[in-house]
């Protein structure tokens, strides 16, 4: 406990143990950027992770409550049925809102396909009812029945063909992205403990030397969580730099690609992808923590 | 001060030496000597607390090292002036800063102190050189260097280990005139050495004890050296 105390209570005062740990050579680069390079990643996963989830959100979101009626009847016929279906539909329980899907509407969904100059209006298209749910939730079967004994021609379709696998897939998706950022955050701290035990071998004699003199373990541990730590968050912010500027250049999905419309990532993201240099901080002070200690144990 | 009590010692079952005893007074100077892998370095490592003996005590300030706690380690060591054959500092500081090194490890960094370190380099000769690194010292001023960094906590016991055993005999003198010198100030001296004419020069000017180590056994060598 006192040694923790002491520990913190050096963190953060005097600069005497900056100056015993050599600012030269190889591992300076190593540790920086290591760091940069696992930043880098971090902030790159974990921005995918979260656009994935936000993403599957959607996708879950929009599945959930939505499914469709398809009319195909003669042109002459098609405005009845119509009239009819959704006549049905507001009379069944558990239907929000019911409405027809309008030309302008139709091409903007086939304009991948079709091209947006496609004269859509010149052949006969069925009719399409787009139906939201309320929390209450329809009876599909009962509304299908209803369907086909008073509308034969009335198709219904409550996506649940597809809507499970795809929630499931991106439920996976979702924790896939997490599982990576957890194994990002667990290789990171293995790297910069490759780093922080690479630097201490090539500081040996240091550490012979400050024992010699009489440092006390707690001033020799600071000394060298100090020198690393600040290496580590010059490293990380710089590979957090890159990253964003990265993220910045990416092309932004904001029209006419459905799903992916507006996927983007919004401030509370920032602030998580913010954090990822006090995440190096916090895993260099342990990882260094425990290799100087390990050093420390093996000189005795 | 220094108490060694019934201590054997052995590195992977070859012993270094076995029920070795010796009691150490204030204020006075030893001289360790015996052949080369006799267990000199072993002895000084055991009495620093480097090493912690097999079977037996050694008690240092009253205290036994087995028992002592890292911590408490490193306070013995700051009331011990020990300088070793293979000095090591370190290199990125300058000699005045690795001289300072025990006080600024302590956190007694201040000017008062400053002005000892500055005493120091003059009482060894290397005022001249104090914003030199210690890669650019001769061996001479690498072991004076050493000397300096180990007294500048003014401790009550210095323990060399071969502090001459790298330099040429002029240097060797000048060396152990400050061992003296030291001695001469209460300080308990403690050398560990193959070179006999040092050991006979001290003589004629301190009363020196003279310890040897062979046969696995310490003991008093007599005047034949």
């Amino acid at each position: 406990m006192s040694f923790m105390l002491n520990f913190w209570k050096s963190l953060l005062a005097s600069p005497d143990h900056i100056q015993v740990v050599p600012n030269t050579g190889f591992t300076v680069w190593l540790t920086t950027f290591t760091a940069g390079a696992m930043s880098f990643v971090a902030v790159i996963g974990l921005a995918f992770s979260l656009l994935c989830a936000e993403l599957s959100n959607r996708w879950g979101d929009s599945l959930k409550s939505a499914s469709s009626i398809r009319l195909s009847a003669p042109t002459d016929l098609l405005e009845k049925q119509t009239s009819i279906a959704l006549a049905i539909l507001d009379q069944t329980k558990g239907v929000g809102s019911a409405r027809l899907v309008g030309l302008q509407d139709k091409k903007k969904l086939l304009e991948p396909w079709l091209g947006f100059d496609f004269p859509l209006e010149a052949i006969e298209m069925p009719a399409l009812i787009e139906i939201q749910e309320t929390d209450v939730g329809v009876d599909y079967e009962g509304l299908r029945l209803r369907l086909s004994a008073e509308l034969p021609s009335a198709t219904l379709d409550n996506h649940s063909q597809w809507r499970q696998p795809i929630e499931v897939f991106a439920a996976l998706i979702s924790q896939l992205g997490m599982f990576t950022v957890a194994l990002l955050v667990l290789s990171s701290l293995a790297m910069v403990s490759m780093a922080a035990n690479a630097a201490l071998s090539a500081n040996i004699k240091v550490l012979r030397v400050l024992r010699l003199v009489g440092a006390f373990d707690a001033f020799i541990v600071t000394a060298f969580v100090r020198k690393f730590t600040s290496r580590v968050f010059v490293g990380s912010i710089l590979g957090t730099f890159c990253a964003g500027i990265v993220l910045v250049l990416m092309p932004d999905f904001s029209e006419n690609l459905g799903i992916l419309d507006e996927v983007n990532l919004d401030l509370i993201d920032k602030i998580w992808l913010g954090t990822v240099p006090l995440i190096f901080v916090i895993i260099s002070i342990f990882a260094t923590r425990m290799a100087v200690k390990t050093s420390l144990k093996r000189l005795m | 001060m220094l108490e060694i009590s019934k201590v054997s010692y052995s590195y992977g079952g070859n012993s270094v030496f076995s029920d070795v005893s010796l009691s150490v007074a204030p204020g006075s100077f030893y001289f360790l000597t015996g052949p080369s892998g006799s267990g000199k370095t072993t002895f000084i490592n055991l009495c620093a607390g480097a090493l912690i003996p097999e079977v037996g005590n050694i008690r240092v300030f009253g205290e036994e090292t087995r028992n002592m706690s890292n911590y408490e380690l490193s306070q013995m060591r700051r009331r011990l002036g020990i300088v070793h054959q293979n000095c090591e500092f370190l290199d990125h500081l300058s000699i005045e800063e690795n001289i300072a090194l025990p006080l600024t490890v302590a956190g007694m960094d201040n000017t008062k102190e400053r002005a000892n370190v500055l005493e120091l380099m003059k009482w060894v000769g290397l005022d001249s050189k104090s914003n030199v690194k210690p890669q650019e010292l001769s061996g001479g001023e690498r072991q004076r260097l050493a000397l300096a960094r180990a007294v500048i906590m003014s401790p009550e016991i210095i323990l060399a280990d071969e502090p001459t055993g790298n330099v040429d005999w002029e240097m060797s003198q000048r060396l152990l005139t400050l061992m003296i010198e030291l001695n001469k100030m209460g300080k308990t001296i403690f050398i560990s050495t193959h070179d006999l004419s040092l050991i006979r020069l001290a003589k004629a000017n301190v009363t020196a004890r003279t310890l040897r180590i062979s046969d696995l056994k310490l003991s008093q060598a007599g005047a034949d050296l």
